[in-house]
């Protein structure tokens, strides 16, 4: 048997890389923040990152994952769903095993499939795709797979809360009109308003749809809402979209009362004043939800200088949530596995100061409590350096508030 | 009836908005013919200043040293930016406005944050100027409408009935002929960006409030002001005045029709569809409202491509 020089060096520095990395401990857990960090949806897309990273590092704190802190970093994708992509190799040239994102859903949709080829495609070195806040309806419906978890909430989950809550109050007795933002997510909004207001027996007297972020004045919409007679207007409205509707009523005369999900957002409050007094507004946090949460809110002031809103306790939960998954997984110098981590987020759970937050087996979508509050001068909690706050009407338990799987959703899990 | 006027008056009331924010841009763009991209960045300017000033002011002086202050700062880009990159032409123009609309939009949020500013009506403007079938119209809304008419008016006079306003049109037209003359043609073109840039301030200070300050609003208001410009024709002030309005009236018009292709096919008894089985035929009119500015700019360009009041070049 001949051997030359060249190979007997390089089988002596192959076996010299093996026993060094065998020495040297495990190699850290790498994650990948692929947010909105400019462009338009920037204003969501930065809580959302700051919020995930102040929950990873108290991961960290308490020991990261298999002995090891866990490694951050952060990708810009430009708020497009072509930047989220491009974002997405340079993360996986990188080394991540696990990505974060939340704004936009349209940016969701396309990491979603990306992740799901990619992991088709390299089996054993899987990615997980774990989405802090986008609620398109179809990412766990027609959309899901076993890589994905969504740890907000979805229309549906909102609006089967607080159209019974309206009804109680007296406020909503038999029409409503719907008003939303014509894209992905405001149709999945409009549907989930139509199905409970069917089921419930509740008349939609106007149902429109527009351009999102293009309307300047909402004064013809609302003189629609007047003619239809309606006692509630539904909405999906964010940012611009919302103060102007809200500003419209307002300046018309309107007597209607007004149900969203975006009113306790920055900008909001504060560009509305007091035209938002008395509307509804439905979230999965409540800034009045007891002392746990005080601390919780002291404790975000003084780590990151400003008041926490709904994106701050929605990543941070969510994140927390796969914490806990990895605490309980973590085994110290041992390989990643991410299989073991996804199993183990579904049967995680974590408490935050509103009640249990858990992940549900059958299409990942995640289960927590919500709460319906009303904008007004006495409650508590200030919002938004303004004198108004939400005050709790409702809270609804996180088993009341799910709802049931969608049938679309048909998960392959791994053998 | 209600559904009519009340959509005549939310049409004019919007309307002579969008006039007051596009007409310091008929003066820029279409008379001067300089394509400053950044103009819709001197209107956030003005919205940021006004709010900032209204503070610790009384607004209607918060009213005229905002947009004074937009005038100054208009004067000097055009002294030390778009003076020095005119003569290499359009491109350049566009590339020094376009990065320039960048930085002020950096700046804006360096300074005041992501999230809008609580710009509101005053408490002392707040009340109900007319009520129309229970609806009530602010008067800070008609106030606009006021303003807009007068600085329409107070241009239409300078440009027309005073020697200023011949100098500035000759400037225009035969720069060369008008320094020969004895004119300083710089210094008209300086002052007309003035007031251009004073015009875009004023239109922040005031719609600022009916729109949301944010550091979004130029971006939303950037193109529509281009449409109203092309549509009314280039230079002409009259059909600014003209194009706002009709987009104004137009836009609110769709919003209130609820009908589909569907519908008007079944009304004449041709076909049969059942709403709410989506598709293209049922999709509303209403839903192309934000398209009604460019569907008119696209019809305007088709019959007319100097605009409705453009001349012939």
């Amino acid at each position: 048997m001949r051997m030359n020089l060249s190979t007997v060096i390089a089988s002596l520095s192959l076996g010299l890389i093996a026993t060094t990395s065998m020495s040297v401990s495990a190699e850290p857990l790498k994650v990948a923040l692929i947010e909105a960090l400019t462009g338009p949806a920037e204003t969501v897309g930065r809580p959302f990152a700051q919020s995930t990273r102040l929950a990873l590092d108290e991961i960290n704190a308490r020991g990261g994952y298999n002995g090891e802190p866990i490694v951050i970093k952060e990708y810009d994708n430009a708020s497009t769903p072509a930047g989220a992509s491009e974002q997405f190799r340079a993360a996986v040239n990188d080394g991540a095993r696990v990505i974060f994102q939340g704004a936009s859903s349209a940016i969701a949709g396309q990491l979603s499939d990306e992740v799901k080829r990619y992991n088709i495609r390299n089996v054993g070195k899987e990615i997980i795709f774990y989405n802090v806040g986008s609620e398109a309806a179809d990412l766990t419906g027609e959309k899901c797979h076993f890589w994905f978890f969504r740890s907000g909430t979805t229309p549906e989950m909102r609006w089967n809360a607080v159209v019974p809550v309206l009804q109680a109050e007296g406020v909503l007795k038999s029409k409503a009109f719907l008003i939303n933002q014509n894209y992905s997510y405001g149709l999945s909004v409009q549907s989930a308003q139509r199905n409970i207001l069917k089921a419930k027996n509740i008349e939609i007297a106007g149902d429109v749809v527009h351009d999102l972020n293009k309307v300047q004045d909402f004064s013809p919409y609302v003189q629609q809402i007047k003619s239809s007679g309606a006692e509630v207007v539904l909405t999906g409205n964010g940012f611009n979209d919302m103060v102007l509707l809200v500003r419209a009523i307002r300046d018309a005369g309107l007597k209607v009362s007004l149900a969203g999900i975006t009113l306790d957002v920055p900008g909001t409050l504060k560009a509305a004043g007091d035209a938002a007094l008395g509307y509804y507004n439905v979230t999965p946090f409540s800034l009045s939800a007891g002392p746990k949460m005080d601390s919780w809110v002291d404790n975000f002031q003084k780590k990151m200088g400003r008041n926490p809103h709904t994106y701050d306790t929605t990543a941070y939960n969510a994140v927390m949530l796969l914490g806990n998954a990895l605490t309980a997984t973590s085994v110290k110098s041992a390989a990643i596995d991410t299989r073991k981590i996804a199993l183990a987020i579904e049967s995680s759970t974590y408490e935050s100061p509103f009640g249990t937050q858990s992940m549900r087996k059958e299409d990942h979508q995640a289960i927590m409590p919500l709460f319906v509050g009303k904008a007004s001068k006495a409650a508590p909690k200030k919002v938004d350096g303004t004198d108004i706050g939400f005050e709790i009407v409702s809270s609804i338990s996180g088993a009341k508030a799910a709802v049931p799987v969608d049938a679309a959703c048909k998960m392959q899990r791994p053998q | 009836m209600e559904f009519f006027v009340a959509s005549v008056v939310n049409g004019l009331l919007y309307g002579m908005l969008l006039f007051m924010v596009s007409a310091g841009l008929t003066l820029i763009f279409g008379m001067m013919g300089v394509l400053n991209f950044a103009h819709a960045s001197f209107y956030m300017i003005g919205a940021y200043l006004g709010y900032s000033l209204s503070a610790f002011m009384p607004f209607w002086l918060t009213l005229i040293i905002a947009p004074l202050l937009v005038a100054v700062i208009g004067m000097l880009v055009e002294r030390y930016i778009l003076r020095a990159v005119h003569r290499y032409g359009h491109m350049h123009e566009v590339l020094v406005t376009f990065g320039l609309a960048y930085i002020i939009h950096e700046l804006i949020k360096m300074v005041y944050g992501n999230y809008a500013v609580s710009y509101q009506t005053p408490a002392s403007w707040k009340f109900t100027a007319f009520t129309l079938f229970d609806t009530t119209y602010p008067f800070y809304r008609v106030m606009i409408a006021i303003v807009g008419t007068l600085m329409f008016s107070l241009l239409a006079i300078l440009l027309r009935y005073t020697r200023v306003g011949i100098v500035i049109r000759a400037a225009i037209r035969l720069p060369k002929m008008v320094e020969a003359l004895g004119h300083n043609v710089p210094m008209v073109f300086l002052l007309v960006f003035g007031i251009g840039a004073w015009l875009a301030g004023m239109a922040g200070a005031l719609g600022g409030i009916v729109l949301v300050t944010s550091p979004n609003m130029a971006l939303d208001l950037g193109i529509i002001v281009f449409v109203v410009v092309i549509v009314g024709g280039l230079g002409s002030l009259e059909g600014a005045l003209l194009a706002s309005l009709l987009i104004g009236l137009l836009s609110t018009f769709t919003v209130g029709i609820q009908v589909s292709v569907a519908d008007l096919l079944g009304y004449l008894g041709w076909i049969n569809a059942s709403p709410g089985s989506g598709g293209l035929m049922n999709v509303k009119l209403s839903t192309f409202a934000a398209a009604v500015p460019m569907l008119i700019m696209l019809v305007v360009l088709l019959i007319r491509p100097a605009g409705l009041m453009g001349e012939k070049q």
